[in-house]
């Protein structure tokens, strides 16, 4: 059985960005999502929780597979939902509509807090002014929380935030191939054990 | 580098980078989980599973829905000509009749996705003399209906024609039209 890449033939990033998007058909979508596989199911879970995380959404709000859910629904609304463009894998298209629905979530809360003497969101200081300090620990408490006290993978984790290649990580880390993979496995291991372990 | 977590802004830029990892990781690896971690992983894809099937269960259920409504409201638009040319009416003189806007009644005879208010329809209701609900039940107001409407409906609107008086036939088919929808519970 062929894998979504081979069938949608995945493109990198780089070539993407200068060809115009190729918006799928619903009978285009529907055999896409007919071809995930487990692994595909996994890992759009796991990313549907890691959104329901960020954006602190309650269960009672929106729970993992209920935001996956709705992704794959605006999708097959196709030219009212939200538009596939072939260029992209269907797990990665599935990302972005969960991206978007849980902004969505999030401003629909915010709409609903009242906030005293009449301020608007980011004038009330208190909660609202987090500072970029504020925010850079609390990036380094999450980190922790993931990854303990392992220095390799923290570094790895934080040098592909900042777009780095992996032959240009095991330069600068000075690694070798294989240690890289092993690092990116035990990553792996870790992301999905903080996402399944700390339910909001 | 021992203190790369200095470099991420904030945790949306750590959740970022956690989604691209699991998005880039290669099939075997995620499989490997299940083995290296402990983590249900078969558990975690039939809960995925489910929630796509749902999405393509509803979406169906929905285009159901949605072809269905159509062919009500083309129903409504049937009846709605054949009962103004019954009593001789045109649109503005229907639209003084039942107090509603004359493009209102435009539409409802034209456009198989407008949807007429509650109001609209009690008022059309009341000018021809119809019991109550009757237009209702085809305004998509209602929703469940018996599988066999549908069809009486398609029926109904293929036979309906547009122009001049009502022949004798018509007459037979808009009242047996009417009380079919009068019977419909």
């Amino acid at each position: 059985m062929k894998t979504e890449n081979e069938i949608l033939g995945g493109s990198s990033p780089s070539a993407m960005a200068t060809m115009p998007p190729q918006y799928a058909k619903l009978d285009e979508v529907q055999q896409a999502l007919g071809a995930l596989r487990d692994t595909d199911y996994a890992k759009l879970i796991l990313i549907a929780k890691s959104w329901c995380n960020q954006r602190k959404l309650a269960r009672s709000v929106c729970e993992p597979k209920e935001l996956l859910n709705q992704a794959v629904l605006k999708t097959l609304g196709c030219e009212e939902g939200k538009q596939w463009n072939k260029q992209v894998t269907m797990v990665r298209h599935l990302d972005r509509a969960m991206q978007n629905i849980s902004g969505h979530l999030v401003r629909e809360r915010m709409k609903i807090v009242s906030f005293p003497d009449g301020l608007t969101p980011g004038e009330g200081g208190g909660q609202h002014s987090t500072t970029d300090d504020a925010n850079k620990e609390k990036a380094v408490v999450l980190m922790k929380e993931i990854f303990g006290e392992d220095v390799r993978a923290m570094d790895i984790f934080v040098l592909r935030g900042q777009g780095y290649r992996p032959a240009e990580i095991q330069k600068r880390l000075g690694i070798d191939a294989t240690e890289y993979t092993t690092t990116n496995r035990r990553i792996l291991r870790k992301i999905s054990t903080h996402l399944t372990t700390k339910e909001k | 580098m021992t203190n790369g977590t200095d470099q991420l802004s904030d945790t949306d830029d750590v959740y970022r980078v956690m989604r691209e990892m699991l998005l880039d990781a290669p099939a075997a690896d995620v499989d490997a989980l299940a083995r290296d971690s402990g983590l249900d992983t078969r558990n975690l894809a039939e809960i995925g599973r489910n929630a796509v099937n749902s999405a393509i269960a509803q979406h169906k259920q929905n285009c159901e829905k949605e072809a269905s409504v159509t062919v009500l409201h083309k129903g409504l638009n049937s009846l709605l000509i054949m009962l103004r040319r019954r009593d001789n009416l045109d649109e503005a003189e229907l639209a003084l009749k039942a107090r509603i806007d004359e493009s209102e009644i435009r539409r409802i005879e034209f456009d198989s996705s407008f949807l007429p208010s509650p109001r609209t329809i009690y008022n059309l209701e009341k000018a021809f003399s119809l019991p109550s609900g009757v237009l209702a039940k085809l305004s998509g107001a209602i929703v469940h209906h018996s599988p066999s409407m549908e069809n009486r409906v398609m029926e109904f609107a293929a036979n309906a024609k547009s122009m001049g008086k009502l022949s004798r036939e018509e007459k037979q088919l808009l009242n047996a039209f009417v009380k079919f929808l009068t019977e419909q519970k």
